[in-house]
């Protein structure tokens, strides 16, 4: 007799849901209403990169065994491993490695399974050239140290938002010691290396 | 060294010449022993060990048209077992890859 009043109850309760998922979305972007953009003077002012950033890869010869499982690991199969096989030490002879960044789509395989690690990732992003195929590095331009935001005297390094400290908004004129907001990632690691007494260690 | 010579010129390049001394390291300073090697064009190279022994921890340093070195490099340092034919075979492998040997 009563069977409506279940349907009323359902009707009113996706309406009252309905409301609160609009109003949690309406309240992101309301929160950008007090955010303004904040311009870079680029060559100037740049960027600081954040961990993990994957740029130009840097390549140490001395560490290669000529593998070549970073060609196969490469969805182009890319980089070009130039060996011959040493009959005195029985070991393969590195005579050239390549990598053309004008193809690369810095995905970070080659890094991930370099057996040796002679692979890695650096936060050099300028890779602007005249000519494609300038961007072809050879052993020597892989092996030269990466340029850095923050080491350059001609550059003033600004911090991405995510790494401002609570509240502020704009990188400019924030002092460079103030920590920004939330755990870094080491505490978060010394607080899993020593959990307190008696709690469970997570993975 | 004469292995060294002969590996160099069987690459098709000049043999460099190389002097065997104790000497203070590139860019850190402090004694050590060392292979000091110049090819034509003033491209030096250090080859330095830091105890007198073919196992060693080795460092390498490079510097071209007579200029002082100014990065130290760890050279082979995964390598268990070191002989002296790797070891020629290898300081081969890094000049050749730095293009002081030869054209690509």
């Amino acid at each position: 007799m009563f069977g409506f009043l279940r349907q009323v109850g359902d009707y009113t309760r996706d309406a009252v849901d309905a409301a609160r998922y609009l109003t949690q979305g309406l309240a992101v972007t309301f929160d950008h209403m007090k955010r303004r953009p904040i311009t870079v003077q680029y060559p100037y002012e740049k960027l600081i990169p954040s961990e993990r950033y994957r740029g130009r890869i840097h390549f140490e010869l001395d560490k290669c065994i000529a593998c070549e499982v970073c060609v196969r690991v490469c969805p182009i199969n890319l980089p070009v491993v130039d060996w011959v096989m040493n009959k005195e030490t029985r070991k393969k002879q590195l005579r050239n490695y390549s990598i053309d960044f004008g193809v690369c789509i810095f995905c970070g395989n080659c890094v991930e399974y370099c057996p040796t690690n002679c692979l890695s990732m650096t936060e050099e992003y300028e890779l602007a050239s005249f000519d494609r195929h300038s961007l072809n590095f050879d052993s020597v331009a892989l092996g030269r140290l990466p340029t850095n935001v923050t080491t350059d005297a001609s550059v003033t390094p600004l911090r991405e938002l995510a790494y401002l400290p609570r509240g502020e908004m704009d990188p400019h004129g924030v002092a460079a010691d103030r920590r920004r907001a939330g755990r870094l990632p080491s505490e978060v690691a010394a607080e899993w290396a020593a959990p307190a007494g008696g709690e469970e260690v997570r993975p | 060294m004469p292995a060294m010579a002969r590996a160099c010129q069987a690459h098709g390049g000049h043999a460099p010449a190389m002097e065997l001394l104790e000497a203070p390291m590139p860019v850190v300073g402090g004694s050590c022993w060392q292979i000091r090697g110049e090819l034509p064009g003033q491209k030096r190279f250090w080859l330095c060990f830091t105890t007198a022994d073919i196992n060693a921890r080795k460092t390498i340093a490079l510097a071209e048209s007579g200029g002082q070195p100014s990065l130290l490099e760890p050279f082979l340092i995964d390598e268990k077992r070191m002989s002296l034919a790797l070891l020629v075979s290898r300081l081969v492998q890094r000049l050749d890859g730095q293009k002081w040997l030869g054209p690509n």
